[in-house]
């Protein structure tokens, strides 16, 4: 465990304490998180505002605090297709902060969203002084590469009703809840649009689904919201494979099995 | 120790992560590495396995794939020399992702992990080398998943080839190229039905781009499979970025 406070800092606590829900900030040694806290600041986005875009410059990785982020890419035709959602205590940008190379989607703010940014300038510094913290942020990017490979082969294989269950448990994991027991309804701030372009359905197909799973009492959809009331169901209808029990198991446990 | 031949040598020089290495930790690599050769079938390893190092193909070709629950398989990509891979589980010692099959025979040079773990603790720095390979694999991840998504099938298969292309050693080069690749491997890979891979081959063929026999694409003329592709702004900043890196000694 790296339970130890952070030192006095100008965030407040209960950032803190949100920063650490995520599984990857929370299993990073305590002096990285205290640096990359200590290098961080807050930015604020109004709805529909654009962190980056495809194509520019890195500029350092960011933590989602509050609201949410559209991670989205756009064809040369102008067609949309959005990657995921980053809500809050997800960390992101990793990417070109390891090769160098341009962002690889958009990022902009779907309602009005609070961050973190730790520019790359002060990141690529810190590296320099402790280089075995690349590691660190290395784990941060093989997750990202693992639940890549997942949607892949769920696009592949899967009926869309497995399909969407699969999005809904890995969204409802990521979000700012209590972890571990999830008793009540857990809150996924998505819309059904949203949902089904993550998916590549067609928004027939997306309504069908959940409007099936509602009928089960599995979720409830509102306005940009989906309720996830019976969570032990979702991920029966999920039908995970093994090495996927084992990655949110992982993330469930706040912490990766092996630590250098 | 690898003993290595000197064509084995310029296979692993033409790679693009591999070609951007401190020639150190390239020449440590090798140093370090030893030869595992697989007959057909045979299996390196298994979705789940524990991590036991990375791998760069030498010779032949590995199936990266797979199995659903009631069997079915969902092959991810077809791994060919130069390529390195096995870095996922070096940065977070979770299991293996797929299964990976030898295709033919194959030869590959293994790093153990063991030994890999000692060399980063002594030079830590090298974890941002090894990311890059990751990053790269992540990129072509997320460039083949939104033209899943975003493309007709015509640019799907275009864009497919031409990142193929432009991993192998053969089209670090100008000019045509031969792919090794069968019509049915990428019908797997990008989840269509052979009919529609070789329907859009032949388009591509009569339009003076590609030209297929069995078991191979040579790509005639690379920059119209480019314009088929429908690069967007990242990948044409990302080639760009990579040829400029690649292109010192």
């Amino acid at each position: 465990m790296n339970g130890s406070q952070f030192p006095s800092s100008f965030l407040p606590a209960d950032t803190l304490a949100l920063l650490r829900k995520d599984p990857w900030f929370a299993s990073i040694p305590a002096d990285l998180a205290e640096a990359l806290v200590s290098l961080a600041r807050p930015r604020r986005l109004a709805a529909g505002a654009s962190l980056f875009f495809r194509g520019d410059a890195p500029d350092g990785i960011y933590a989602v605090l509050e609201g949410a982020l559209r991670i989205s890419g756009v064809t040369e035709a102008g067609k949309e297709a959005i990657l995921s959602l980053a809500e809050p205590p997800h960390w992101f940008g990793e990417i070109s902060l390891f090769d160098d190379l341009p962002r690889t989607h958009n990022v902009t703010a779907d309602g009005p969203t609070r961050v973190l940014h730790v520019p790359q300038a002060d990141l690529l510094a810190l590296l320099d002084r402790h280089p075995a913290w690349w590691r660190q942020l290395g784990r941060l990017m093989a997750l990202r590469v693992r639940l890549a490979f997942i949607g892949i082969e769920d696009l592949a294989m899967l009926p869309a009703d497995s399909r969407l269950a699969r999005r809904l448990l890995l969204l409802s994991q990521r979000h700012d809840q209590p972890r571990g027991a999830q008793t009540g309804p857990v809150v996924v701030p998505i819309s059904q649009a949203q949902l089904g372009m993550m998916l590549s359905l067609s928004r027939q197909t997306t309504n069908q689904v959940l409007q099936t799973l509602q009928d089960q009492g599995v979720v409830q959809v509102a306005y940009g919201r989906i309720e996830v009331r019976d969570m032990v169901r979702l991920i029966e209808i999920a039908d995970l494979s093994g090495t996927e029990r084992r990655l949110l198991d992982h993330l469930q446990m706040n912490g990766p099995p092996a630590r250098a | 120790m690898a003993v290595l031949t000197p064509e084995q040598f310029a296979t692993l020089r033409s790679d693009i992560w591999f070609s951007t290495l401190p020639a150190e930790l390239a020449g440590w690599l090798i140093e370090h590495g030893h030869i595992r050769k697989l007959s057909h079938g045979q299996y390196l390893f298994f979705r789940g396995d524990a991590a036991d190092g990375i791998y760069g193909v030498l010779g032949g070709a590995l199936r990266v794939f797979g199995v659903t629950a009631d069997g079915k398989e969902a092959l991810l990509q077809l791994v060919e020399p130069p390529v390195w891979f096995g870095e996922i589980a070096l940065f977070d010692g979770l299991p293996r992702t797929h299964d990976v099959q030898a295709d033919g025979g194959v030869t590959l040079l293994q790093v153990s992990q063991t030994v890999l773990h000692d060399l980063l603790r002594q030079q830590p720095a090298y974890w941002q080398h090894f990311g890059v390979l990751m990053s790269f694999k992540l990129r072509l991840v997320f460039i083949n998943q939104e033209s899943q998504t975003l493309m007709p099938p015509e640019g799907m298969l275009a864009r497919r080839l031409f990142w193929m292309l432009r991993s192998s050693p053969a089209g670090a080069q100008s000019g045509p190229a031969r792919l090794k690749v069968k019509q049915s491997t990428l019908a797997q890979m990008l989840a269509m039905s052979r009919q529609t891979v070789n329907r859009i081959m032949m388009e591509l063929q009569q339009r003076g781009v590609v030209r297929v026999s069995y078991g191979t694409v040579e790509v005639i003329d690379p920059e119209a499979l480019a314009d088929a592709a429908q690069l967007n702004a990242m990948e044409r900043k990302m080639l760009q970025i990579i040829n400029g890196r690649s292109g010192n000694p």
